[in-house]
């Protein structure tokens, strides 16, 4: 296991009556890039301003890289970037003047900032429009610059709150891309918090579910599918029939002529029944069909519901 | 204290007032009717009009005769030197205190209530910078460009006096010492006073408008010493000057410890997000 580069112990966040964030305990691994996941108002951004001392807990610690955000707020702030959707830019200032501005916020070396500034908007193909007024740009523009904006420090550790809503399709591929690139050359730490669980899919190693302030589920797609999903859904190419009789000990659907979709209650029956079925048709192809993180998110919500007892997950 | 990311807020601020046209335009207006258009027009009308025959004149010069014997204005003989020398060298000074109280009050309100309405204050907050320097510089902002505009209306003023008056003294009127206590000592702490008191209403309020319409309460006591000149109530010597200052930096330094205290990003951030 890796060195844990923020850890969360037992953290609520009040507002007035409002439970934001209630006794959350959790932690983030070095390098890793953490999917922060939850509806609307679940307090995943919230949670993004406690990590960065922003705002203060009104019980439980919060460390990162061994500092606390309540005594040494300016030494984390210094090694994190931030993008919420709530932190915007100077819109009556250029995207270059937005860039050197918070470059000297961020106390980097005044020699570097032309360099590190023509860099980033070179790097988020801003470097034709960088010296028009922020005021100008389109929403997909201002939320790449304010991405160029939590990376002109170089941080260790990059939190983004929803990087790809406003961005087309194309954008949010190349976001991710990039994302992805930071994380695998530079070993940035990547906090992502988001509800498109498609995408957080594609990027994320671990996840965390949160509802209503809490924390209902983590661990890697792996982890949580194996507590979860205990079935497996095979999807088999065959050549010739296969006796309705046997298959009727299964749940299964035939998707095309030569190929069905077939449900295995139990993982460990897996093995036995490749064997039985290789025996009674000629098998072209056997493929395991994942739980995708959407399927296994809204698995997660249910249970927890269900045992919760108030039956809504709405 | 971080000098880099203080002078990069200041510098940032006043760009932000520079840029925004509703904001300095009327910055611009009040300096200029205040130390160009009404001096020339009462220069003019005191060399071709009778002031005597002037409707209100009564109470100047019933304010005149308040002034001690060994004053300036008792060496002039003219009633219309008599008239204009107190106009411009002691009447003038409330509508003068208008520039700083007025720059110093918009554009504070513009620094501190204007970022959280454009929800630019939370980018500030998850900056590495101490509250501590922040606050200082968000002041600062607002200070440089009050304190500039006063000075470079007091030279404005001077010339405008000086140059028309002159046929009419045959000496330089301006500037006295008493405008020397009022540029150098009441206008910097009628500045901080502004600045603190829309500190403090822009922690309470959601955007620049509200701050800034607050904020206007800031001449009130402008508006009661030009009154109480006008009606003979307090003569602005040197010493009620001194003392005015004096009271207005006591309330200033009250308010720097109340609006201090509250300067905390955990604050702040409830500000920005109420």
């Amino acid at each position: 296991m890796k060195d844990k580069i923020i850890e969360v112990d037992k953290i609520s966040k009040y507002f007035g009556e409002i439970k934001a964030v209630d006794q959350i305990d959790f932690y983030v691994e070095e390098g890793e890039i953490l999917g922060f996941l939850g509806p609307n108002g679940s307090g995943k951004t919230t949670t993004v301003r406690l990590l960065n001392g922003v705002l203060f807990p009104e019980k439980g610690n919060i460390k990162v890289k061994g500092l606390s955000t309540i005594n040494d707020g300016n030494k984390i702030r210094k090694i994190t970037g931030v993008l919420t959707e709530s932190a915007a830019l100077y819109e009556s200032m250029s995207a270059r003047e937005n860039l050197e501005f918070f470059a000297h916020l961020y106390n980097v070396n005044p020699r570097e900032i032309p360099k590190r500034v023509d860099s980033l908007l070179e790097e988020f193909g801003l470097s034709k429009r960088q010296k028009n007024r922020v005021a100008e740009f389109s929403t997909g523009m201002k939320k790449k610059l304010s991405i160029a904006r939590a990376l002109i420090d170089d941080p260790e550790i990059l939190f983004l709150d929803e990087p790809t809503t406003s961005l087309d399709p194309e954008s949010a591929r190349d976001l991710i891309s990039y994302i992805k690139k930071l994380n695998r050359e530079r070993k940035l730490t990547i906090f992502v918090c988001t509800h498109n669980l498609a995408q957080a899919e594609d990027f994320c190693k671990r996840f965390i579910f949160l509802d209503k302030g809490r924390i209902i589920e983590e661990g890697t797609l792996g982890e949580i599918e194996s507590k979860y999903i205990t079935s497996v859904e095979m999807e088999i190419v065959y050549q010739g029939g296969i006796d309705d009789a046997y298959l009727n000990d299964y749940k299964y659907k035939k998707v095309d002529l030569d190929k069905i979709i077939i449900t295995i209650d139990n993982k460990k029956q897996v093995p036995q029944f490749i064997r039985e079925i290789s025996q009674k048709t000629d098998i072209y192809s056997i493929n395991t069909l994942n739980s995708n993180l959407e399927k296994l998110y809204f698995e997660v919500r249910r249970v927890y519901y269900e045992n919760a007892g108030n039956g809504s997950n709405n | 204290m971080r000098m880099q990311a203080m002078a990069a807020i200041i510098k940032k601020d006043i760009k932000s007032i520079s840029d925004n046209i509703q904001i300095w335009l009327p910055l611009i207006i009040l300096p200029l009717i205040f130390v160009i258009i009404i001096p020339t027009v009462l220069i003019i009308l005191a060399k071709t009009q009778n002031m005597s025959a002037v409707n209100g004149i009564d109470l100047i010069i019933k304010t005149i005769d308040k002034f001690p014997a060994h004053m300036e204005v008792h060496t002039f003989s003219d009633i219309n030197q008599k008239a204009l020398f107190l106009v411009l060298n002691s009447m003038f000074i409330p509508f003068f205190l208008m520039i700083p109280a007025m720059i110093s009050s918009t554009t504070a309100a513009y620094s501190f209530a204007g970022e959280k309405e454009k929800k630019t204050l939370e980018s500030l907050l998850y900056a590495p910078i101490s509250e501590k320097d922040l606050f200082v510089a968000k002041i600062l902002g607002p200070f440089i460009a009050s304190t500039a505009v006063t000075i470079f209306c007091f030279i404005c003023y001077g010339i405008v006096v000086d140059v028309l008056t002159y046929d009419i003294f045959g000496k330089l009127i301006f500037p006295r010492l008493n405008w020397l206590i009022v540029v150098f000592w009441l206008s910097p702490i009628l500045s901080i006073f502004a600045i603190f008191f829309n500190v403090y209403i822009s922690a309470r309020v959601k955007g620049f408008q509200e701050a800034y319409q607050l904020g206007a309460l800031i001449v009130l006591p402008i508006v009661a010493l030009l009154y109480s000149q006008l009606t003979g109530l307090l003569l602005l010597n040197n010493i009620i000057l001194f003392l005015f200052g004096l009271v207005l930096l006591i309330v200033s330094v009250i308010l720097i410890v109340k609006t201090g205290k509250s300067f905390t990003r955990n604050k702040l951030f409830l500000s920005q997000i109420k």
